[in-house]
């Protein structure tokens, strides 16, 4: 679909012919100075030589690990810290201008209305726009049904049962409740001449996952060749274009359906650059920010490198749970505090390896310690206080090499202090 | 109203709460141009004519696929009708398949098919597609229901047979009051479906023809023959099963371009609106990269219409003309403006110097006259333009026809060599880039057409004394059965008369002995009439948009057709959102009037630009694949510029004299050191240098607390996360577990 790749090469070659056709210059000396001009000239790199270059040279890179030198972020931190991200630094034309967003919509409902299908492409969050779409212009002129299709739970099948709560459409007979079966029976309903009211689906990011199966594509393609349903559809993936067939893309709307079958399969998609810089926060909320792979929700695995599955826990967290267990637990919890920042603390490698790990303390100096302040008398009393903070991951334990177990909390020293604090207060 | 912000709800309904009578206001934006109710005026001139265009289009087709659909039809009527002779011979009987080729895969045609089927014939068409096909038991639900579903009434409860047992479809079949003749499966787009699923369902099929009398219509969309598919695809013990016949629908480049030379250069049909090069050469490089279907056709068709009326408030006058009354109204004041200083124009530039003192010459009275007359004006040049092209074609096929070479390898060869050998030019549509070069040519006689023009004259001026009579003869008779309506307006007749007369000229040389001085006669002759054709023609090609000064109202010129609406660039426009951001705002189309604090200072800084940009940027600095630790430390290095750099422009602002000189000895060395590359920063040693350079100075020239710092720290990596997930989101990055924390790149694009 896109041409940027071929424009590229185009443009090169377009160069080179138009210099080639300029009139030759007086001395021999700085005409043959231009010819080399010229070929440096006309060497324009493409991103097809990008390409190879880099897949024939070696991949070098450090031997950092981002999720080993770096912890993952909590929900809270990422909740907490996005509220210093401040407002939208540039916005794109069309959120700013009126104007514009008036009379692309009106140009956008033209073209439905004209039998085509609208899709928007461009970097941005289109979600707000269409919508706005959706509430001031379509919503005025028939039944509209938005869908957020990036949301990781979504299915066809629901945007098929949310369709059918227009009235009418359950009255008609459902052979078997397929997907195929239930778009066939909507456009049986809309098909009916008594039906005026045409139908609007707003779909955000089509090119999601689920809608990228060839069965909701089928469905999707029958809704769409529909002269009463008309489709406005989002798309952020890049190679999102692929997944039509020129076919599907230039298949047309007939006037009118006599007979569902009759009328073909396909899109007739008009394409508009929606670029809005808008950010993707709607769309990425269910994104697991402690994950650098979580963008594509909780279908992916968690990266094994993120120690054990264990996540920072925050301040919250760690009140509640020290808040119902025993005196002598926040006593040892408290002791494994002061422990991990003293060691932090006295800690000269300040750098931005941030792994808790390097802090912990022995079992054994943890137990001695623990003896000595009256905590626990012995090891079986120790462990048991300690049950309760790994069962809720407050302490997490890991064997290091000969030195045995090591403990330590998954919390940043700042966080750490502050319970602490608290802690003291408490007594 | 409803919440569309709710998180926890995927899809939202929102009824439509108006009456059904009312209709929404459906029309083109207004303009402050338009007349009276112009606006409805373009709408409706824009149905009219697209209507019209359409119907042409649609009625060629129709022509086009008429004999093939009833071939189709006949093919299906006699499926079981054979010869039980010929059958006898066979130990089982086969299944009828009629493999349909459509090269140009519009539904148009199997519409067509179906329709004349099901209404004239009583047969059952059930469809199968693609997707219904994963597997055996899915295909022969899918079938079976398909034709059970059509007539509505068979649903026994007693049923026991499994819902894909194809006994089920012989029950129905026998328990149908009036039995369909034949049952039609057509299978769509039939080079998807699984070869191994539809061996089964031509087994389970063929075991039960002719007790069900099934009949496969096949549609496929490869050119080459239909049934080489089969053969390629499916094994012989399938093929054994199948009474194989095939058809192909006309289609390709070549129907391609008669469909678009009928509907706009055809003497015998006049469009409302005239493409213009423009538009028809997007529409040959659409057709020759892309899809040449007739739905695409249709499409850019109908695209160019839309824009042409969109856009040119003036449109309003394609069919009709306002009453002298409605322009005589304030609210098309503007309009009846426009127009006058067009008329006007023109007239001055007609009438020279004459009578320059009445500037308005026209009262709005007769304004509806004029326009009409220029209405006709147009549409006789735009008969002229047509009829030049249809001149040159018949010179060019004579002179083939008496085994010259032509007006040039780009007019075609002989009929008989054309099939053999592919035509030696660069284009797909030589016939209709021809035309194309018509509507082109311009006074420098530098064009294609012009040069054409000046051939053409060359070699009709060497025509032997026969061969001239024979061409007069040719031309008389073409020009005499042209449409009445085209014959009368262009003045046919005198052209015929100066014709007639030199070919009785002609006729007289050559009958009178053969003689020296009738042979220069005759040569002279020859040389008058290149002459005049040569300026007739050149009389018929001038340009239209010098036609009338509304020239604009009815031809779309060199206005660009829209592309981008139907070949977009996705790539590209992603790609220039995350690498230039700032073209897309307002302030930059609008010449920057000091809607950013620093209008004056480098504007392409990487630390203005967004988190995503700024970390697509360092995405595009680096190799295959990225150490995503590395590519936060080089992210973390340019949002600690950034927060230097905003923190000096705000002191900036507070305080403008006081801490200048600090400032500007950090900041270029910073930046620079900023700017690294994350390849660059690859060896530890050096990025922790960089990131310890970064807080040492982050930490000197804010004195921030300890907190702070930290908490600053968070706010960047949940920066860099949230930037991170947008590009995979985006489809820019692929996890790989080659090696830990590393994503692959994706794009390769230059970053020039």
């Amino acid at each position: 679909m896109s041409d940027s790749e071929s424009s590229a090469s185009n443009l090169s070659h377009e160069r080179y012919v138009s210099e080639d056709e300029q009139p030759s210059s007086p001395s021999k000396k700085t005409q043959k100075q231009r010819v080399v001009g010229q070929h440096r000239e006309m060497i324009v790199q493409t991103a097809f030589d990008a390409y190879f270059t880099h897949i024939s040279s070696r991949a070098q890179t450090s031997s950092n690990v981002f999720s080993a030198l770096i912890p993952p972020l909590s929900a809270e931190e990422y909740h907490e810290a996005s509220s210093s991200f401040g407002p939208l630094s540039l916005k794109s034309k069309i959120l700013t201008s009126e104007s514009t967003r008036i009379s692309l919509f009106r140009r956008m409902f033209l073209e439905m209305q004209e039998g085509f299908n609208v899709m928007c492409y461009g970097y941005g969050s289109k979600r707000t726009m269409l919508n706005e779409f959706a509430v001031n212009t379509c919503s005025k002129a028939g039944h509209v049904v938005v869908a957020n299709a990036f949301q990781p739970h979504f299915g066809l099948k629901e945007l098929l049962a949310c369709i059918e709560k227009v009235p009418g459409i359950d009255s008609l007979p459902l052979p078997s409740s397929s997907m195929e079966n239930q778009s066939r029976r909507i456009c049986e309903f809309f098909s009916r001449p008594t039906q005026k009211r045409h139908l609007y689906l707003v779909i955000h990011n089509i090119d999601s996952p689920p809608l990228r199966l060839s069965r909701a594509q089928t469905c999707l393609s029958l809704l769409a060749l529909h002269p009463k349903i008309h489709l406005v559809a989002s798309i952020d993936h890049i190679n999102s274009p692929l997944l039509w067939s020129s076919a599907e893309l230039s298949a047309r709307k007939g006037n009118q359906v006599e007979d569902i079958e009759l009328s073909g399969r396909g899109f007739a998609w008009l394409w508009h650059d929606l670029t809005t810089l808008a950010p993707y926060d709607f769309e990425l909320a269910h994104a697991d920010r402690s994950s650098i792979s979580g963008a594509w929700g909780s279908g992916h695995k968690r990266d094994a490198a993120t120690h054990n599955g264990a996540t920072m826990v925050s301040e919250t967290a760690a009140q509640h749970i020290l808040a119902s267990v025993t005196a002598k637990a926040k006593k040892l919890f408290a002791l494994m505090a002061e422990k991990q920042l003293e060691a932090i603390a006295s800690s000269t490698n300040a750098g931005p390896a941030d792994d808790l790990q390097q802090y912990a303390v022995g079992y054994d100096t943890l137990y001695h310690s623990a003896r000595n302040d009256f905590i626990a008398t012995n090891d079986t009393a120790l462990r048991a206080l300690l049950g309760e903070f790994r069962d809720h991951a407050l302490v997490i334990g890991a064997q290091q090499g000969s030195s045995g177990e090591v403990l330590w909390i998954p919390m940043r020293k700042e966080r750490l202090a502050k319970v602490l604090s608290t802690l003291k207060v408490l007594e | 109203m409803v919440n569309l912000d709710n998180s926890n709800e995927t899809v939202f309904y929102i009824p439509f709460e108006g009456s059904d009578e009312e209709q929404p206001e459906i029309g083109p934006e207004k303009s402050e141009l338009d007349a009276l109710d112009g606006q409805k005026m373009r709408w409706d001139a824009y149905k009219t004519s697209w209507v019209k265009c359409l119907n042409r289009v649609q009625a060629l087709v129709h022509t086009l696929y008429e004999p093939v659909v009833k071939e189709v039809v006949e093919k299906i009527e006699i499926a079981y009708d054979c010869d039980p002779e010929i059958l006898s011979a066979l130990p089982y009987p086969e299944l009828p398949v009629i493999a349909v080729t459509n090269p140009s895969t519009d539904s148009l045609f199997l519409s067509s098919v179906i329709s004349k089927l099901s209404d004239e014939n009583q047969h059952i068409v059930a469809h199968l597609y693609p997707s219904d096909c994963s597997n055996i038991s899915n295909a022969m639900k899918s079938i079976i229901s398909g034709f059970t579903s059509i007539s509505g009434a068979f649903k026994g409860s007693s049923r026991s047979l499994a819902s894909y047992d194809i006994g089920v479809l012989e029950s129905w079949y026998q328990a149908q009051d009036v039995p369909p003749s034949k049952l039609v499966l057509l299978l769509h787009d039939f080079e998807q479906f699984d070869p191994g699923v539809i061996q089964d369902v031509i087994h389970v099929c063929s075991l039960n023809v002719p007790r069900i009398p099934l009949i496969f219509l096949v549609s496929l969309s490869s050119s080459q023959s239909p049934s080489s598919y089969f053969h390629t695809a499916y094994p012989r013990s399938t093929l054994k099963q199948l009474q194989l016949k095939s058809v192909v629908v006309p289609g390709g480049p070549q129907v391609f371009e008669d469909i678009i030379l009928k509907t706009f250069v055809d003497l015998s049909f006049d469009p409302d609106v005239v493409l213009g090069p423009a538009t028809l050469e997007h529409l040959t490089e659409y057709a020759a990269r892309f899809n040449h279907s007739v739905d695409a056709l249709l499409n850019i068709f109908q695209l160019a219409h839309f824009k042409h009326f969109l856009l040119n408030p003036l449109t309003a006058l394609v069919q009709s003309t306002p009453s002298a009354i409605a322009l005589e109204d304030t609210a098309s004041s503007t309009f009846c403006d426009i127009l006058m200083t067009r008329l006007n124009d023109s007239m001055e530039l007609d009438s020279d110097t004459e009578n320059q003192n009445n500037t308005k010459t026209i009262p709005v009275l007769d304004m509806p006259k004029i326009i009409d007359g220029e209405r006709n004006k147009f549409r006789s040049r735009v008969r002229e333009m047509r009829l030049s092209y249809r001149l040159l074609r018949l010179i060019h096929e004579f002179l083939l026809a008496r085994g010259y070479k032509g007006l040039g390898p780009h007019w075609g060869g002989s009929p008989s060599t054309l099939n053999a050998t592919p035509l030696p030019t660069s284009t797909a549509y030589p016939r209709l880039q021809i035309f194309i070069d018509l509507l082109q040519r311009d006074s420098s006689e530098n064009s294609q057409a012009s040069k054409d023009i000046r051939y053409a004259r060359i070699l009709l001026a060497k025509l032997k004394p026969e061969e001239l009579r024979a061409f007069l003869d040719d031309l008389i008779q073409y020009l005499l059965g042209l449409p009445d309506e085209v014959f009368d307006e262009l003045d046919i007749s005198d052209v015929v008369g100066v014709l007639g007369k030199w070919l009785e000229e002609a006729d007289a040389a050559y009958t009178v002995d053969e003689d020296e001085s009738n042979d220069v006669a005759v040569k002279k002759l020859a040389e008058r009439l290149a002459k005049w054709i040569s300026e007739y023609l050149r009389t018929l090609t001038n340009s239209l948009e010098e036609a009338s000064p509304l020239w604009d109202v009815w031809y779309t010129g060199m206005a660009p057709f829209p592309s981008e609406t139907v070949n977009p660039s996705v790539r590209a426009s992603v790609l220039a959102g995350l690498l230039r951001p700032t073209e897309f705002t307002e302030a930059n189309d609008v010449d920057g009037t000091g809607s950013k604090p620093n209008a004056d200072e480098d504007d392409d800084s990487l630390w203005r630009l967004p988190d995503t940009s700024i970390l697509f940027h360092r995405y595009l600095e680096s190799g295959k694949m990225i150490n995503v630790y590395d590519w936060f430390e080089s992210f973390h290095a340019v949002l600690g510029l950034q927060r230097r750099e905003e923190a000096k422009e705000k002191e900036k602002k507070s305080s403008p004299n006081t801490r200048k000189g600090r400032g500007k000895s950090t900041s270029p060395k910073k930046r620079r050191t900023a700017l690294k590359s994350p390849v660059k920063l690859n060896s530890k040693g050096k990025a922790r240098e960089v990131t310890q350079e970064d807080e040492d100075a982050a930490e000197g020239s804010k004195d921030d607390g300890f907190a702070d710092d930290e908490k600053w720290k968070l706010v960047v990596q949940a920066r860099f996360i949230r930037a991170l997930h947008e590009l995979d989101f985006l489809g820019f990055v692929k996890h790989t577990r080659r090696k830990p924390d590393h994503v692959l790149r994706t794009v390769f694009e230059v970053s020039e």
